[in-house]
């Protein structure tokens, strides 16, 4: 399997900032701004759907508690917290990464979004649409989507990275 | 409307009482105003953004009125993001598309528009040209070793974690090797080893 690029960051000593038996933040060796951190779990989870809750709750906090510990330690103006669940959100490492880092007012970032105009029967058909998809925290159905998504008849055995891969992409 | 003369003489509690009042996203989330609502808890109502990035952007607030990320106590961040990953699971499932990006934006720097906290889930398709990229800078190993040093204190004070200098870390791994096993395996292999 060819490593990921995140389970081998994890083994890197000097990068590590926090970790406890789930969850490790490292500093980024890459990083859209100085002293960007990605907060993970040791497990490879693939993207955010996969991850089980008590793993993303957990995310969650150390990604508050590191995004609280950057401001307050450095002079800065804001910062990011960021999931790119996906090749096209802009994941390109197949492993769960929440990404915090600071925002200055002159760190040459454009990160942001022109708004779209939507009429309010479009808003109201989109939010019954999504509605009825929603399952209550704590029953996304974690290895049914995984099933879903990669028949077994197109899993490699050898290539677990290959199917890792497909999933990030969400091919076949 | 509280006068300027009014809010130069409140207190903080005052003025965030004031804040409580006028701020939209607290009337939602009590019924007040209509919106667009994918989903709802005890702690927090997910609904459609309506000037979105994309359609099918979702907004994800805590009921109790937050202003930034570091005023919301563990257990609801925690929820957020769960419900972050149910919504995101959601989209994915309803709209067809690829992928999603989890945003939140912590002070206006950082792009906050709002004074009440909350998850952006935008759901994402190739190439739709949304401006939320990261570039990636290079960086120096005295730099990162220079901003672990900076971080230390504050990653003690608010995660218990003692950040371990390069020096310190052969130490510790050593220690770990002699106290913990592996695997369960170990401890069941000495265990049975015993009885033979």
């Amino acid at each position: 399997m060819t490593a990921c690029k995140n389970c081998e960051l994890l083994k890197k000593e000097e990068l590590i900032i926090f970790e406890d038996e789930q969850v490790a933040a490292i500093l980024s060796d890459t990083p859209a701004t100085v002293a960007h951190v990605i907060i993970l779990p040791k497990q490879h989870y693939t993207i955010l759907e996969q991850a089980p809750d008590e793993i993303v709750e957990k995310l969650g906090i150390v990604a508050n508690k590191i995004s609280t510990a950057i401001f307050e330690s450095l002079n800065i103006g804001g910062t990011v917290v960021m999931i790119q669940n996906g090749t096209v959100a802009g994941q390109d490492v197949p492993h769960l990464s929440v990404h915090v880092f600071p925002r200055t007012e002159n760190d040459e970032l454009s990160l942001g979004w022109d708004t779209q105009k939507v009429s309010d029967d479009e808003l109201s058909m989109l939010a019954s649409q999504i509605s009825k998809a929603v399952l209550p925290v704590g029953t996304v159905p974690v290895q049914q989507t995984v099933q879903k998504e990669v028949p077994a008849d197109q899993i490699d055995g050898d290539d677990e990275d290959n199917y890792l891969i497909r999933q990030l992409e969400r091919r076949p | 409307m509280a006068t300027e003369d009014e809010l130069k003489n409140m207190s903080p509690e005052q003025v965030a009482e004031l804040q409580k009042e006028n701020c939209i996203f607290c009337h939602i989330s009590e019924h007040k105003v209509p919106a667009k609502i994918v989903h709802e808890d005890d702690s927090s109502i997910a609904v459609l953004d309506i000037n979105p990035a994309t359609r099918g952007h979702v907004l994800i607030l805590p009921k109790k009125h937050y202003q930034v990320m570091p005023q919301v106590p563990d257990r609801e961040i925690g929820h957020l993001f769960k419900v972050a990953k149910s919504v995101a699971h959601a989209l994915l499932k309803s709209l067809g598309v690829q992928g999603a990006t989890v945003f939140v934006a912590n002070g206006a720097l950082a792009g906050q528009k709002a004074p009440h906290f909350m998850l952006h889930v935008i759901p994402r398709v190739d190439k739709d040209k949304i401006p939320l990229s990261l570039p990636k800078k290079s960086i120096s190993p005295k730099e990162l070793q220079m901003i672990r040093e900076r971080l230390a204190p504050r990653i003690k004070h608010h995660l218990g974690y003692e950040i371990r200098s390069a020096g310190k870390a052969e130490a510790v791994k050593e220690k770990k090797a002699v106290d913990v096993p592996k695997k369960d395996g170990d401890i069941l292999d000495k265990v049975s080893g015993m009885f033979k």
